[in-house]
């Protein structure tokens, strides 16, 4: 049961280091619903010996909503937004590349030194966290409303290797603000919407010249 | 009995103003909801009610603090709002000239949203479960979010988006901060302390270190963004300026403090295991950094 657990966190890297270097967003949501879909399984595999009912009952849920509602969402406000054009990064996709080797590196360092009491794949607790930092690197570093809330559901992947317990109820709230946002602002473009920034250095050096 | 309604009372006025249609019914209900929450925060300054709910809810001294609070200023509010929303409906119609029917609907999520966060901030204060706990201070962050943009325009939607993006990814970490306190938990013989503050604080001794070091500092940063400690506290000018005034109130006064809560209950577990100087650290540099931040963009306002 271990070794299959460990295949799946295996791919959940390989996964997570797609999402970085993908720029479709169809891709994208594509892949965080099959990440999703094999999180799912975890709790299946991770519980040792025969499983309970209550058991196959959380992880069909967890497959269902992870791997094929909040995905389906997704679907619907990129339809609505009518945004299928690449996704334009803050931080271009080859140095996202080499920033997720950096993070998986540091991760598997971290977790050399956090010990679970439990007895569990070492693969575990480095795999969640690596899944955890590319989901904040992913929201701070691309642009589009749409492909933060997917990243968000990265990082909520990450924190269900960890606790098996995280409900994903914020992205479908998401879903209906972005959907909103579209229809104010023609496009997703959180670039955009600057209008509240702090600072407003850019535009200070703009009326002086 | 009675702490299981002072949560369920605001949380079903809450949801039937969201389905009437007479807006003076609307009004009463929440005048009601309000009378009836100081009304029994009064009753608690008198008999402490017993823990209920199989110990999940209970008053303790913290949350009694709080809890005055909430009720009190919320109390206030109530009355404010009427008089705000017969205001702002006067300038919408001379402005918009909408018709009554889309003033209307706004208003009814505007009053429900708000008994809702009256709800689950009461539930947040009230719970002695960290779990529960997560899940209030969550659920406080989906109901505000409509509250903020009352006005739904282009600068109320990005503040919205800012605070619900921030918070979200905030409170994530203050799960990952709540799993990581279960994980200390398990020790080498075998025995685990349940999640339940009381049980926590009196077994804190038992509990692994490391793991209780990490679930601090991710809650801290977790519940902080929320709070708005300094580095994580970028939504909080949008979503004040942008929200109306009444609600901007409520956030600072009460739902801030319902975050700080949640924070002060990790506190209590740490200093109770004995590494109370770790996290009186973590506090002072925080607070110096918020200051210092505060302190520097007043120049640039």
């Amino acid at each position: 049961m271990s070794y299959w657990a460990d295949v799946i966190f295996v791919l959940i890297v390989v996964l997570n280091l797609g999402l970085l270097s993908s720029s479709r967003l169809g891709n994208c949501i594509r892949l965080v619903a099959i990440e999703g879909a094999l999180l799912g399984l975890l709790p299946l595999l991770l519980q040792g010996g025969q499983p309970e009912g209550r058991t196959f009952v959380f992880a069909l849920g967890s497959i269902l909503v992870k791997g094929i509602i909040l995905p389906l969402m997704l679907n619907w406000a990129v339809r609505e937004a009518n945004i299928f054009r690449e996704v334009e990064p803050f931080i271009g996709y080859t140095v996202s590349m080499v920033i997720g080797v950096v993070l998986l590196i540091v991760s598997f360092w971290i977790s050399a030194r956090l010990v679970l009491p439990i007895e569990v794949s070492r693969l575990a607790v480095s795999t969640a966290l690596f899944t955890i930092l590319v989901g904040l690197f992913l929201i701070v570093s691309r642009k589009k409303a749409i492909t933060q809330a997917l990243s968000y559901l990265v990082m909520e992947n990450g924190i269900f290797i960890f606790g098996t317990m995280a409900v994903a109820l914020e992205t479908s709230f998401m879903g209906i603000i972005i959907f909103h946002i579209n229809r104010q602002f023609e496009h997703i473009d959180m670039d955009q919407l600057a209008s509240l920034k702090d600072w407003h250095g850019t535009r200070h050096s703009e009326e002086r010249t | 009995m009675i702490l299981q309604a002072i949560v369920v009372i605001p949380f079903l006025s809450g949801l039937v103003t969201l389905v009437v249609h007479q807006r003076n019914l609307r009004k009463i209900i929440l005048i009601f909801t309000a009378i009836v929450h100081l009304g029994l925060t009064f009753f608690f300054w008198f008999t402490r009610p017993p823990a209920s709910f199989h110990g999940w809810l209970a008053v303790d001294a913290l949350g009694f603090i709080f809890l005055s609070i909430t009720s009190l200023l919320f109390f206030a509010a109530a009355f404010y709002t009427l008089d705000y929303l017969a205001r702002s409906e006067q300038q919408g119609k001379d402005i918009h000239s909408l018709s009554a029917k889309e003033m209307l609907q706004p208003e009814a999520i505007f009053l429900g949203c708000l008994q809702l966060l009256l709800a689950t901030m009461t539930l947040t204060i009230l719970s002695q479960h960290v779990g529960l706990l997560w899940v209030a201070i969550e659920a406080t962050t989906l109901v505000s979010a409509p509250l903020i943009y009352f006005h739904k325009n282009e600068r109320s939607l990005e503040a919205t988006w800012k605070y619900l993006i921030i918070c979200s990814v905030g409170i994530a970490l203050g799960l990952l901060g709540t799993i990581f306190l279960d994980i200390a938990t398990f020790n080498t013989a075998g025995q685990r302390v349940p999640l339940f503050m009381r049980e926590l604080v009196n077994g804190a001794f038992f509990l692994q270190k490391d793991w209780l070091k990490g679930a601090f500092i991710f809650i801290l940063v977790g519940y902080g963004t929320k709070m708005g400690l300094a580095p994580m506290h970028t939504w909080l000018p949008d979503a004040h300026s942008e929200a109306p005034s009444v609600i901007s109130m409520l956030l600072s006064a009460t739902l801030l403090n319902c975050a700080f809560l949640g924070i002060l209950r990790i506190h209590q577990i740490c200093v109770a295991a004995g590494i109370a100087v770790f996290s009186q650290q973590l506090f002072i540099g925080f607070g110096i950094l918020s200051i210092f931040v505060a302190a520097v963009f007043i120049f640039n306002q």
